[in-house]
């Protein structure tokens, strides 16, 4: 037998095979990741009968997968987090979880903690803080009481003399929607830092979860709908994570895959997206 | 030939990205045809069915270890004055006496009503100072749910024989006698059954000739309450004992044992690969429950219809929420069922836990015939024959159960692991205990309830001694 013609015809036919897997991989794949048109259309429809207006431009086209991930509250300890905020070694302690040194007074309730300082502090940082220049220095704040200050959004508004910034996580690029920290400053220094933070744990991995697409999550959101005569508009549709329960105190916990809808008055709704079978 | 060589080199790299590229396709979920999934279409197929069978059978094969019917001791009483031999779980022999007795009780159990007649207690404590095998249970049987245990036929004696709590098996006259204390009062029973049985006697004189030969017949002087007028008031005695309260009258001296807490590991966190086994057990999706760690270190996985919670102590606590069904563990409506699947519950946790799995019924199973869709129940540990007392903040109980309707409503367990030390540690004496008991109640009078030898566990990880327990009556 001709060895040499056999490997040569094998070689063209496995070349031509793993051309129609690679290329059935690849669109499927694909497939599997877009959200087609009729679909699109067909949700906006059921929606809309249900008095929920929505753009189609607004429904996202590509399903994203973001994994489950376990998270650690940056309050591990009452006492210790208390002692490093307020940077002081000893601490008077007072009702209800509330600690005070230093003219600093630091509560916790649940997972939420409360800074103030009745004179304004860090004004080596804040001094010259201007609009243009927010970002950057809600960095050092936070570098400086030890916060992850890589991945954030940042949001900020004037009011009263005052900036109030709003801090909020991000995950794997993915927004923690329920958690964030509020800082109160001015020229003069820093007034107060309150809300809940998390950051992630690097001792356990991700792990893989099958969610729903968008549009069974705009299908689930009917049901949420309270009043059905009222006729609402969705004005945006974002992927993120949650902590879901805010109500008790976590020392870890696994955040859910949301999918936060925020309608034209401003109120914001989030779904689940986890699928439960 | 270098050409032959790349053609070569060529040929098995395509051979290896073929192979790759249809694993890829036949695992990733993504890449299937809608509805259609390989493994769940090859666990269908036959082999798969065949396969499956064999691994089934096999899981089957480890019984469970949680008594629900064998007595906590059995008693041989020899006949010959004070001289009887007490066993319990840690005999070898007892096995062995316990396989006899069960084969009598199924058979008594099953016999019409004409074999069974009214005896008085002088008859029931005569049969006890003869040849007689006495068993004694942790708690008291519904007399029906005793012969479904059993898998006794069907028989109107339980209509009679309404609960048991202590059982003495003797033969007379070339029949095998049953006698059943129906519940804790002075209603007693006798069974006769057809067939003989030269058993008993047999095993019960092997036993004498073995303590004759070892010189032990002095070591094994066991009186009951009853032999020594315990059981009665007179003079200046205040306290009563239970008539078949056992009186050892030789010190007695039982191995300590260590308590480990068995899914904490070495650097005190917990074993998630064992929670996450236990979550299926209570079908529970270790990957999409919501799950968060608390201030104390207890993980709590909440889902719709129930919250679990492992604490680094090692306590397991399942609760369904309000309204809600919980975990299913019985289609069934009665009580046989409920149990026994509960039985089968816990015991699946004990194995993938590594858990003690010795455990037995340490609640009364009265009335569970007439409420049979409502289950309480709770269980003990058994090490070294006896049972563990547990005391601690969240359970004084191995396992505690709650069910309605086949759905579990809560579900209590002290996770824990017991080993056998070398070191004895002898127990106060009898009389000793007896009377430190007694001066610790107030009241004028009082009645012991019951005295036997168990564990004590206060719920920390480390060595545990025998001792007395006492249940004065209240």
């Amino acid at each position: 037998m001709n060895w040499s013609r056999a490997k040569t015809i094998l070689i063209i036919f496995f070349i031509v095979i793993n051309m129609i897997l690679l290329g059935t991989i690849i669109h499927t794949t694909n497939k599997s990741d877009a959200v087609s048109t009729e679909v699109l259309d067909a949700t906006v429809e059921i929606l809309n009968s249900n008095k929920i207006l929505i753009k189609k431009e607004l429904i996202p086209t590509k399903h994203v997968q973001i994994p489950y991930v376990e998270v650690n509250n940056i309050v591990g300890d009452y006492n210790e987090f208390a002692k490093k905020m307020l940077m002081s070694e000893t601490l008077q302690k007072g009702e209800q979880n509330t600690y005070y040194a230093n003219e600093q007074i630091i509560t916790f309730t649940a997972d939420n903690f409360q800074f103030t300082t009745k004179t304004p502090l860090n004004s080596d940082i804040l001094l010259n803080i201007n609009d243009t220049n927010i970002e950057e220095k809600t960095k050092l704040i936070l570098k400086r009481y030890g916060f992850n200050y890589k991945d954030i959004k940042v949001n900020w508004l004037y009011a009263e003399n005052k900036y109030i910034i709003t801090v909020m996580q991000t995950i794997n690029g993915s927004l923690i929607f329920d958690s964030s920290l509020k800082i109160e400053c001015s020229k003069d220094g820093l007034y107060s830092i309150y809300g809940t933070w998390f950051e992630k744990n690097t001792k356990y991995s991700n792990v893989d979860v099958k969610l729903k697409s968008v549009t069974s999550i705009l299908i689930d959101f009917i049901a949420k709908k309270t009043n059905t005569e009222d006729i609402i508009q969705i004005m945006s549709l974002e992927q993120g994570y949650s902590v879901y329960e805010n109500e008790t105190y976590h020392k870890t916990l696994m955040l859910i895959p949301v999918w936060q809808i925020t309608l034209e008055d401003g109120t914001t709704h989030m779904i689940d997206a986890r699928q439960t079978t | 030939m270098k050409k032959e060589r790349i053609k070569n080199i060529a040929l098995l790299s395509l051979i290896i990205l073929n192979v790759l590229l249809c694993s890829r396709i036949l695992i990733d979920k993504k890449l299937w045809p809608h509805g259609y999934n390989f493994f769940v279409d090859r666990e269908n197929s036959f082999m798969g069915q065949v396969i499956d069978n064999i691994f089934q059978g096999q899981k089957n094969l480890s019984e469970s270890k949680v008594q629900l019917i064998s007595p906590q001791r059995i008693m041989l009483n020899t006949g010959y004055q004070s001289t009887r031999l007490s066993l319990d779980s840690s005999d070898e022999k007892y096995y062995e006496i316990n396989d006899m007795v069960q084969n009598i009780l199924k058979q008594a159990m099953s016999e019409p009503s004409k074999s069974v007649t009214s005896v008085s207690k002088e008859d029931w404590y005569t049969v006890l100072t003869g040849k007689s095998i006495y068993l004694s249970y942790t708690t008291e049987f519904d007399s029906k749910l005793f012969a479904k245990f059993l898998s006794s036929k069907d028989s109107e004696i339980t209509n009679m024989i309404t609960s048991v709590s202590n059982v003495v098996i003797s033969s007379a006259a070339g029949n095998t006698l049953v006698y059943i204390q129906n519940g804790h009062e002075d209603v007693y029973y006798k069974i006769s059954l057809s067939n003989a049985s030269t058993e008993i006697d047999s095993v019960i004189n092997y036993f004498q000739t073995q303590m004759d030969k070892k010189g032990d017949s002095g070591l094994n002087i066991i009186n009951y309450a009853f032999d020594l007028s315990f059981d009665t008031l007179f003079g200046g005695q205040k306290t009563i004992l239970n008539p078949m309260i056992p009186i050892y009258s030789n010190p007695q001296s039982f191995a300590t044992i260590n308590a480990e807490n068995p899914i904490l590991r070495l650097d005190n966190t917990l074993n998630h690969s064992v929670i996450d086994k236990i979550l299926k057990c209570f079908n529970i999706n270790a990957n999409t429950v919501r799950r968060y760690t608390e201030a104390d270190g207890t993980m709590v996985f909440v889902e719709n219809n129930a919250t679990l919670k492992m604490s680094l102590s090692g306590v397991l606590e399942y609760t369904a929420k309000d309204g809600a069904n919980g975990l299913k563990l019985s289609d069934s409506s009665n009580a046989y069922d409920n149990i026994t699947n509960v039985a089968n519950f816990i015991d699946n946790i004990n194995q993938i836990a590594t858990t003690e799995r010795k455990l037995c019924v340490s609640s009364s199973l009265l009335n569970q015939e007439i409420k049979p869709t409502t289950l309480q129940i709770t269980f003990d540990y058994v090490v070294n024959g006896m049972p563990v007392i547990l005391s601690t903040p969240k359970t004084n109980h191995a396992v505690t159960v709650i069910a309605e309707n086949g759905y579990l409503k809560k579900y209590v367990q002290k996770l824990r692991s017991y080993h056998m030390t070398n070191e004895y540690v002898e127990i106060p004496e009898y009389i000793n205990a007896l009377d430190s008991a007694i001066a610790a109640k107030t009241s004028d009078t009082s009645e012991i309830a019951d005295m036997y030898t168990a564990y004590f566990d206060d719920g920390q990880v480390g060595s545990k001694t025998a001792n007395w327990k006492v249940d004065v009556k209240e």
